[in-house]
């Protein structure tokens, strides 16, 4: 389990996160939704051991601010929003830096679906396959999802945000599978129908607080998302059940 | 059962193969530079007869003893260690700083070691004569060691914030270190006596030519540090080249490993300039060539480096011993003409690459 508890953080004098109470199951898929500045990058760098704070968080049996840092990789990988690559690496090369064997590195290139590409330059893909080599290359870190019956972590900072919708579904998928096979899975989201399809748990943040966390029924209302965003939202319901969001509706 | 291994590590895109077999073809390549080496000089002399005559222990003619043992032979491993010292540390540098522009030379961390071993040569009178007698001729290498260390750590903590190297501050606070480097050399020389003044000019240019064993001996093991060291940095500067968020997210420990880098870098460059003076360019010319051929990854880029550095400064020694002959054009000077265009080439190259 990953839980955070009264975490604050507080940035060159400003209060980022004033209190974050978080928790995330092992087989599930959390997702952290919430406006721009709400705090969500922020908790996850916490939650990823980037970001000193003051509270308590921890996966398992590991306090994140004590584990140093190859426990924590040993336990979870992180896929950042964007990844610079320094120096002229080929995309299978970039797979490797995260230390899995090279087989490892063919099967995840093919789970991202660019088998294709592993010989050619990183520089020369475009930024939503960068995202995708990156994404294989984080899951090489936790290739198996139970490590000796302890869950490991896959903690996603808006891995769709450059992603087309075809390739937006089948990383969510990736993320879905790897929650059903154990191990665990945070995501901060910015598409709210995506979170609908895709989490068991959801995280709304707003002004550095989770103001409401539960399944996705629960937490994404009418009433709860408009108060976070500051907007009229409408939450729907698609008839073969699933909920979407209508931001038609502000406009009405 | 191997060869099946052998096949499935064939990943596609991985260059780790062709890399090892460069290496080899790069070992071979230095052991024939090495030998031809030693036959190269103003004086006619075969080391076959040399070496043959001490291993059949038969009297050898002195002055071709001398040739061969005392100068030719010291010079090709000093050559050797120098070319592989420097071109290691600028891959290590230019891992740490994320850029393939970090030379050692053209960022001013060989100007700062330089002015540690001025320092030492002009002032090393004034210690303590205790202290300057432990040391010995350890001091003008320990000089350019702790001179080289400061200026990595300042050129470091100036052009880098947050993880992000800025390539312009770096160039820039290159300049402005190469500067005040300058103005504190040109001190020293105005205090310098005539002999000493002497000493600096030739030394400041570069040159092999001072080489002797107990001269090798004292900065060997500064050198062999840096060389056996980068290696174990390899992962680390890999993982660095995804930022060093992502390196810490895949376990380095980010602070132990530029503590570690620093020491590396200070240690060849210092050691590589109290020997040899102002040799530039090894450190971009080398990595720079092995990345076009062999790819980033530092592993290998690391060996390669090393071998490759070695044989083109034998390369340039030789040059430089044959050119003007009998006399020497200094060997800091042929890096410099081969080394200047080079850069320049890498510039024009890169010029609006990712951001640099």
């Amino acid at each position: 389990m990953l839980t955070a508890t009264n975490l604050r953080v507080s940035i060159d004098g400003t209060e980022i996160l004033r209190g974050v109470d978080f928790v995330a199951q092992p087989g599930e898929v959390t997702a952290i939704v919430g406006p721009n500045g709400s705090g969500k990058s922020t908790l996850l760098a916490a939650l990823t051991g980037a970001q000193d704070y003051d509270g308590e968080a921890r996966m398992g049996v590991l306090d994140l601010a004590q584990a140093k840092p190859w426990e924590l990789a040993a336990r979870r990988a992180v896929l950042a929003q964007f990844t610079s690559v320094a120096f002229p690496f080929t995309v299978s090369e970039v797979v490797r830096i995260g230390g899995g064997a090279p087989d490892l590195t063919e099967a995840a290139l093919g789970r991202v679906g660019l088998t294709h590409y592993a010989a050619r330059p990183y520089h020369a893909l475009s930024g939503g396959e960068q995202q995708r080599v990156q994404l294989a290359r984080v899951l090489t870190q936790v290739w198996r999802p139970m490590d000796a019956g302890v869950a490991r972590w896959l903690i996603l900072d808006e891995p769709v945000s450059s992603l087309d919708i075809a390739h937006q579904l089948e990383v969510m998928e990736i993320a879905r599978t790897f929650a059903a096979e154990g191990g665990g899975v945070v995501a901060v989201m910015h598409d709210l129908n995506l979170t609908a399809m895709f989490a068991d748990s959801v995280a709304l943040m707003a002004g550095g607080l989770v103001v409401r966390q539960g399944p996705v029924d629960e937490v994404l209302t009418n009433e709860t998302l408009s108060g976070a965003y500051g907007c009229r939202v409408q939450v729907n319901t698609a008839p073969p059940g699933g909920t979407f969001v209508l931001p038609q509706a502000a406009q009405a | 059962m191997v060869a099946m291994t052998d096949i499935g590590t064939a990943s596609l895109g991985d260059r780790t193969r062709f890399a090892r077999r460069t290496t080899v073809a790069l070992t071979v390549l230095l052991a024939i530079v090495s030998v031809t080496s030693l036959f190269v000089g103003a004086t006619g002399i075969s080391p076959f007869a040399v070496v043959g005559a001490l291993l059949a222990g038969e009297p050898v003619d002195t002055a071709a003893r001398v040739v061969i043992l005392d100068i030719r032979l010291p010079r090709l491993a000093m050559g050797a260690l120098v070319g592989a010292a420097l071109a290691v540390a600028g891959v290590v540098m230019q891992g740490l700083f994320r850029n393939p522009l970090a030379d050692p030379g053209i960022v001013g961390v060989s100007a700062g070691a330089g002015l540690g071993a001025i320092m030492a040569i002009v002032l090393g009178g004034l210690l303590p004569p205790a202290l300057g007698a432990a040391l010995g001729y350890a001091l003008v290498p320990v000089a350019a060691f702790v001179g080289g260390g400061i200026s990595v750590i300042l050129l470091y903590t100036v052009a880098t914030k947050n993880g992000q190297t800025s390539v312009a501050t770096m160039l820039l606070a290159g300049i402005a270190l190469a500067a005040l480097v300058g103005a504190l050399s040109g001190v020293m020389v105005y205090m310098a006596d005539d002999t000493q003044l002497r000493d600096l000019t030739f030394w400041g240019l570069g040159s092999l030519a001072g080489a002797t064993w107990s001269k090798l001996l004292v900065a060997m093991p500064l050198m062999v540090l840096g060389i056996v060291g980068a290696p174990l940095l390899a992962r680390s500067l890999d993982t660095l080249a995804l930022g060093e968020v992502a390196a810490r997210h895949m376990g380095i420990d980010i602070q132990r490993m530029k503590r570690i880098a620093v020491v590396i870098v200070a240690a060849s460059v210092g050691a590589a300039v109290a020997v040899s003076g102002g040799i530039g360019f090894v450190g971009i010319v080398v990595p720079h060539l092995l990345r076009l051929l062999t790819g980033p990854a530092h592993g290998p880029l690391i060996i390669n480096s090393a071998l490759l550095g070695a044989t083109i400064l034998l390369l340039a020694d030789m040059i430089s011993r044959v050119i003007v002959a009998p006399a020497e054009l200094p060997i800091g000077i042929i890096m410099a003409l081969i080394g200047g265009p080079f850069f320049l080439w890498v510039l024009l190259k890169r010029r609006g690459f990712a951001g640099v």
